[in-house]
């Protein structure tokens, strides 16, 4: 008990520091999942829109695979990116590998099925009179498409802020494809791994402490937007 | 007064299933036109054909005179807006969606600025500019929905049941400013509606519209049954009326109150159809009477007061009902 406690004390003590190899960490991991957020959003908010809009062959089958794809395991994305951007890969002439942007090409890979799946059944469940409004209105396919997203706008920032809580608390495509670099690709999820099987606990747990305020912010986000959605 | 509008052998199908069939219907142009029925009639599949919204599968609309092919239909839909029942106002300030359409039709900022403003004066809503859509009663967002369509300066503006969803008050002041189509800049209104006395105190011209078929008629005195062909007669409830020879096919009936003559004796004529009955209201309606009689069905017939004064016509009143067959509308 009294390791727990003294653990505790330690990883509380580290934080209020502002420990410099804490704050890098903790910086790498946002700058990462950040980035795969906004590439994430860039294709997957427009295809989410498109494909609940869209009346097109194939539709419902593209539903189910996004929807088995939204628990994509990380290891697996790890393990597919690694054989394209190692140096034996196809894309290994970029020397991407064990850099942040693999990590967040990675993450970006992880979230498009989970952000372009919940921006689809928000758009899908906005108003069914919305549709018709925008016939009566004279809109064509792109203003129908803007007017959808102005409308479901809370709960396509949802959508984001769910993909980046699933990038910034995943371990295996850091781990795989940013090698956990100390100072350079080592995140959150990383570190606390490591730190952990070498027995300290303290910075394992310390940043686990920062892990946790950044999924209760997230939380907080969405309880935000969705008091303001209702 | 021409057609506006001309339906002929028009038919829409929704699932394998004839959900409106229209054989022959003009539309007067100008004025205000209710259709009228109950719901699941076919009234908004009707009001989306007319709105172009809705390509037929059979038959032929003329519009302003000239017959709608599907490659003319978006630009007819642009003389013509709908607004829909229980419409919809997106999550924003009543300019803004007063806006809308005139932004998704490019006008230019300044000229869409004006529209608002001058159709937001037009319809009383100028305090409300700035209110977001959320707080407003039930009788303001309607009055919203009509401007944003309204802004767009329709010819004719058509309204799927406006009153459906409103107090009595607030369906007061939407008919008063539906009255009048020129007032809303329009050349032509029509809505549709199941309340009959509204139809009838609001519109100049209404259509029946019954399981599908759409039929210019009497409102009141409306009926649905079998036709025995026969003997060229028509079964409603407990009466039997003679509808010609000349009709092969039908489920309802429609007789206009002027057509229906009331007298204390059955009277010595031409006329086919002849009941007795007891009165059983009597209304003011238009400088005349329309007096509710029953004859086995409830009928209405529009007679003048000096008529009432001279047979003594008042509630449990004995009184002969007649009319002509070929007053009778089949459909």
């Amino acid at each position: 008990m009294d390791f727990f406690a003294a653990s505790f004390a330690r990883a509380f003590a580290l934080i209020g520091a502002g420990d410099a190899a804490l704050l890098g960490i903790v910086a790498t991991s946002l700058i990462t999942a950040m980035g795969a957020v906004i590439a994430a959003s860039l294709v997957a908010i427009p295809a989410g829109i498109a494909t609940a809009l869209g009346e097109f062959r194939g539709k419902s089958m593209l539903k189910h695979g996004l929807n088995a794809l939204m628990a994509l395991p990380t290891v697996v994305v790890g393990l597919l990116l690694y054989g394209l951007l190692s140096r034996r890969g196809p894309l290994g002439e970029f020397g991407l590998l064990y850099s942040p942007l693999a990590m967040t090409i990675g993450q970006t890979v992880l979230i498009v099925p989970l952000i372009w799946n919940l921006v689809l059944t928000a758009v899908e469940g906005a108003d069914p009179r919305l549709a018709f409004t925008c016939r009566a209105l004279g809109a064509n396919a792109w203003q129908r498409a803007l007017i959808f997203a102005h409308e479901t706008r809370y709960a396509i920032v949802s959508s984001t802020i769910m993909g980046f809580g699933r990038a910034i608390g995943e371990v295996g495509v850091a781990m795989m494809l940013g090698g956990n670099i100390a100072g350079y690709t080592r995140t959150m999820t990383t570190a606390i791994a490591l730190e952990t099987s070498k027995g300290e606990f303290a910075l394992g747990l310390a940043l686990g402490l920062v892990l946790l305020a950044v999924a209760l912010l997230v939380n907080l986000a969405l309880g935000i937007l969705q008091g303001r959605r209702t | 007064m021409s057609a506006l509008y001309a339906l002929d052998g028009l038919r829409v199908a929704r699932g394998g299933r004839t959900v409106l069939d229209v054989d022959g219907l003009a539309l007067e142009d100008g004025g205000v036109t209710a259709l009228v029925g109950p719901n699941g009639a076919g009234k908004s599949t009707l009001l989306e054909v007319l709105a172009f919204l809705l390509p037929p599968d059979a038959g032929r609309l003329v519009f302003d005179g000239r017959p709608v092919s599907a490659a003319d239909a978006p630009a007819c839909a642009k003389r013509v807006g709908l607004v829909p029942q229980n419409p919809y106002l997106l999550d924003r300030s009543v300019a803004a969606n007063v806006r809308l359409g005139l932004t998704l039709r490019g006008l230019a900022r300044r000229a869409a600025d004006a529209r608002v403003e001058e159709t937001l004066a037009l319809l009383g809503l100028t305090a409300l500019a700035g209110r977001h859509v959320r707080g407003l009663s039930g009788g303001e967002a309607q009055k919203v929905a009509i401007a944003r369509i309204v802004a767009l300066r329709p010819e004719v503006l058509l309204l799927d049941e406006p009153f459906s969803y409103l107090d009595s008050a607030a369906t007061a002041e939407l008919a008063a400013l539906l009255a009048d189509p020129f007032r809303l800049g329009a050349r032509k209104i029509v809505f549709t509606t199941h309340d009959e006395l509204l139809a009838l105190k609001l519109a100049a011209e209404t259509v029946n519209v019954v399981a599908g078929r759409a039929d210019r008629g009497s409102l009141l005195n409306l009926y649905s049954g079998r036709l025995d062909r026969a003997r060229h007669s028509f079964v409603t409830g407990g009466l039997e009326v003679h509808v010609g020879d000349h009709v092969t096919a039908g489920t309802r009936i429609a007789l206009d109150p002027a057509h229906v003559v009331l007298s204390a004796t059955r009277l010595d004529s031409s006329m086919r159809n002849s009941f007795p009955g007891r009165v059983t209201s009597l209304a003011e309606h238009g400088g005349e009477v329309l007096v509710g009689a029953d004859i086995g069905v409830r009928i209405h017939a529009l007679v003048t007061h000096d008529a009432v004064r001279a047979q003594g016509l008042q509630p449990g009143a004995a009184t002969w009902v007649s009319f002509k067959s070929n007053a009778l509308r089949v459909f």
